[in-house]
């Protein structure tokens, strides 16, 4: 008898929890069919007309994307260009970094790695300067190379690597050795296909980094035809006014890649995370 | 955490730490630079070689509209000169122009708001413009308080788009229901902080979500904030600085400061006619009684909120004293430039007299040049002639100090401890000299 009301009263409490964490998407989504007038008119009392546009209106979307000044099309674009060769390459490097630091063995191979992971706690902003100086010297201040570049290694990304790698028997490997496989054959025949969960889950930690980052290329890029999205998206904030209707509109337009993404990969990303957890 | 970036940015930049890196940034960066002619003073005038001008500013829709045309007719007069202008978020135009000087790689002209002027004068980030308004820059032509607001050890370090002003804006329908006198029209008549608080005591009804004033924009941080609080403590007839500008002790902590912010947090704290948290855009949706602006607050009232017909301008408040505040932004020239001669006649084809024409065509922004505000009937008329009024007569520049950034937010900080209660008044107002005295001996 407890049982069934258990279950319900944890479905309920998942729903509640559920809904809290959609309320504020949902409220951008349908926001982003309102009139600047009305988007701010109905918040603080709480009725159907708080979530529900009253008068629906197609015009911010009308008005990012038909603005040549600031070609929405072409940010996302841009945004693309650089998104998707940073997650791919990021897998090949960091994929391999792991690889290295899980199951190979070489002298020091301990302290290099604690020397690695100690870079986590070293916040962006820091090292903001140095990392600009550097791609100053090299000629890259306005190319996407300065985005791409160094975003390909990621000490997060070879953490998360190394704890799912470390899972997979080392006997496994050991018979790939065997039957005269090289290293780098057994990284590919072995233990890629073993790691679908945790590559796919850095995949998609990659691409909605790249997908959402704004410090960095706002400070290296300057030619308005490269702007990235997110940055476009915070010049529709001035010092005058913030046009709330582009942005919510903007927004939304901006969440829909992710969302297909990560319905597509949704198993493997609780997979990938459920799994490098419980080792970590 | 991006407002924290561009502090740490300005500190480093104040030490000397980045400056020094600059230098090498520079250094660096000569071998693509090698090839144009040392002396460069010359080049403008031979009208041949080909020169590129940078011009970095943040984002303002009508403002780029009015430079992209002034940028056309320039280039059509000095065909050998482009222009590219590259447009910045304004939340962080600081953080990335920032990061680009301590690289070398700053662009030759820069969108820079008034009261950092010094800052970055002290810096040595951009150039003095005294030759260059003698020779073709009309001076005389800016208002006195501009003119005052960009000089800095004498000289002066920028060349202003336009100045701006905030005046009284309320809800006439709010103030007709409770059957309150609508404040007049003519700037000599400005309401006195009382009469104002009175109104907004009438109107003011949260539990209705109906709130009565919001004397300064709010509580939080950043430079539009410090822009219309520190009007409070001259209003009261209270200084900032010493007029040499070495300190804030005998001026800041003085009876005028401490009545100004005593009133301030009253009007949160005993009258609570203002509220703590404001719903977004109150104004705009017929929830606010009274608030305070600029002329640039009129299209977007007018393009954003149609409906919204029950504004209407009045002067804004006075206490002991009438003032309001100015200053807006500014072109300067770097010293990273290449090009200093060609940067001037770009600057001066925007900011010079004519070009401030077309400026306020398109922008509508307050005029800085005299000949500009006699140049449009508008500006003489209800509601422009207000902020144009206030703007030759009563407004008074934010201190000029290469301690700036710093001062003005040891002012919002002040503000907020004396809403928020953090401790009482002479404390919060101790702390604040203190952080302004010390910012004032490490640029000294």
């Amino acid at each position: 008898m407890a049982k069934p009301m258990l279950s319900a009263a944890k479905l309920l409490l998942m729903i509640v929890l559920a809904a809290i964490a959609l309320l504020p998407i949902v409220w951008m989504a349908f926001g982003s069919f309102r009139a600047h007038e009305e988007i701010f008119k109905y918040a603080s009392d709480m009725d159907w007309r708080t979530i529900f546009p009253v008068e629906w209106t197609l015009d911010n979307y009308r008005a990012i994307f038909s603005d040549e000044t600031k070609p929405f099309g072409r940010f996302i674009a841009n945004t693309l260009l650089v998104a998707v060769p940073v997650t791919v390459l990021s897998l090949i490097f960091n994929s391999l970094a792991a690889f290295a630091f899980a199951k190979l063995r070489f002298r020091f191979k301990k302290t290099i790695f604690a020397f690695f992971l100690s870079a986590l706690v070293i916040p962006g902003e820091v090292t903001l300067v140095p990392s600009y100086l550097l791609m100053s010297d090299f000629g890259w201040i306005d190319q996407y190379a300065a985005l791409i570049v160094p975003a390909v290694v990621s000490v997060f990304g070879v953490f998360l690597l190394v704890q799912f790698f470390s899972d997979i028997p080392r006997d496994l490997l050991e018979a790939g050795r065997m039957d005269g496989a090289s290293w780098l054959r057994v990284y590919r025949s072995v233990v890629l296909p073993a790691a679908v969960p945790a590559i796919v889950t850095l995949a998609v930690i990659t691409f909605l980094g790249q997908w959402d980052a704004y410090l960095w290329p706002l400070v290296v890029l300057n030619d308005q035809n490269k702007m990235m999205l997110q940055v476009a998206i915070a010049t529709f904030s001035n010092l005058q006014v913030t046009e709330w209707g582009r942005i919510l509109a903007a927004d939304t337009v901006s969440s829909l890649p992710i969302l297909v993404l990560f319905l597509f990969v949704q198993r493997y990303y609780v997979q990938g995370i459920a799994m490098s957890g419980i080792k970590g | 955490m991006k407002k924290s970036m561009g502090t740490l940015l300005a500190v480093l930049l104040a030490t000397g730490t980045l400056a020094g890196c600059g230098g090498g940034g520079n250094g660096a960066a000569s071998p693509s630079g090698a090839s144009e002619p040392a002396g460069t003073s010359a080049a403008g005038e031979n009208g041949g070689e080909k020169v590129t001008i940078t011009y970095w500013r943040h984002d303002n829709e009508a403002e780029v509209k009015a430079l992209k045309q002034l940028i056309a007719s320039f280039q059509a007069k000095y065909p050998n000169v482009t222009v590219k202008m590259e447009v910045i978020p304004y939340a962080d135009y600081e953080t990335k122009i920032r990061t680009a000087l301590a690289g070398g790689k700053a662009p030759d002209v820069m969108g820079i708001d008034g009261p950092f002027v010094a800052s970055y004068a002290h810096q040595d980030a951009i150039v003095p413009l005294d030759d260059y308004f003698a020779q073709n820059g009309d001076l005389d032509d800016i208002t006195a308080p501009v003119r005052e607001s960009l000089t800095y050890k004498d000289k002066i370090w920028a060349a202003p788009l336009n100045d701006a002003s905030v005046a009284m804006f309320y809800n006439k329908k709010l103030f007709e229901d409770k059957g309150i006198p609508l404040p007049s029209q003519n700037p000599e008549e400005a309401w006195t902080w009382e009469q104002v608080r009175d109104a907004a005591a009438k109107i003011n009804d949260p539990a209705h979500k109906i709130y009565g004033w919001d004397p300064a924009w709010g509580l939080g941080p950043g430079e539009g904030s410090a822009f219309v609080k520190m009007t409070y403590l001259w209003q009261a007839g209270a200084e900032i600085l010493s007029p040499d500008g070495q300190t804030a002790k005998g001026y800041l902590d003085s009876a005028e400061a401490k009545k100004a912010l005593t009133f301030f947090g009253g009007l949160y704290n005993d009258s609570k006619v203002a509220p703590k948290e404001l719903p977004p855009e109150a104004f705009e949706s017929g929830k606010l009684g009274i608030a305070m602006n600029g002329p640039w607050f009129l299209p977007v009232l007018q393009n954003n909120f149609k409906n919204f017909k029950d504004w209407a301008v009045a002067p804004l408040w006075k206490d002991a004293k009438q003032v309001t505040p100015m200053g807006s932004w500014n072109m300067a020239i770097t010293k990273q430039s290449k090009h200093p001669r060609e940067a001037w006649e770009f600057v001066n084809w925007v900011t010079g007299k004519e070009g401030a024409k077309v400026w306020y065509e398109v922008t509508k922004n307050l005029p800085a040049r005299l000949s500009v505000a006699d140049a449009f009937p508008e500006l003489k008329e209800y509601p422009l002639n207000i902020w144009v009024k206030q703007s030759s007569t009563y407004a008074k520049p934010r201190p000029v100090s290469p301690a700036y950034p710093a001062i003005s937010k040891a002012i919002t900080d002040l503000f907020e401890d004396v809403t928020l209660k953090k401790g009482n008044v002479d404390d919060a107002v101790n702390r604040a000299v203190e952080k302004i005295d010390k910012a004032l001996s490490s640029v000294k």
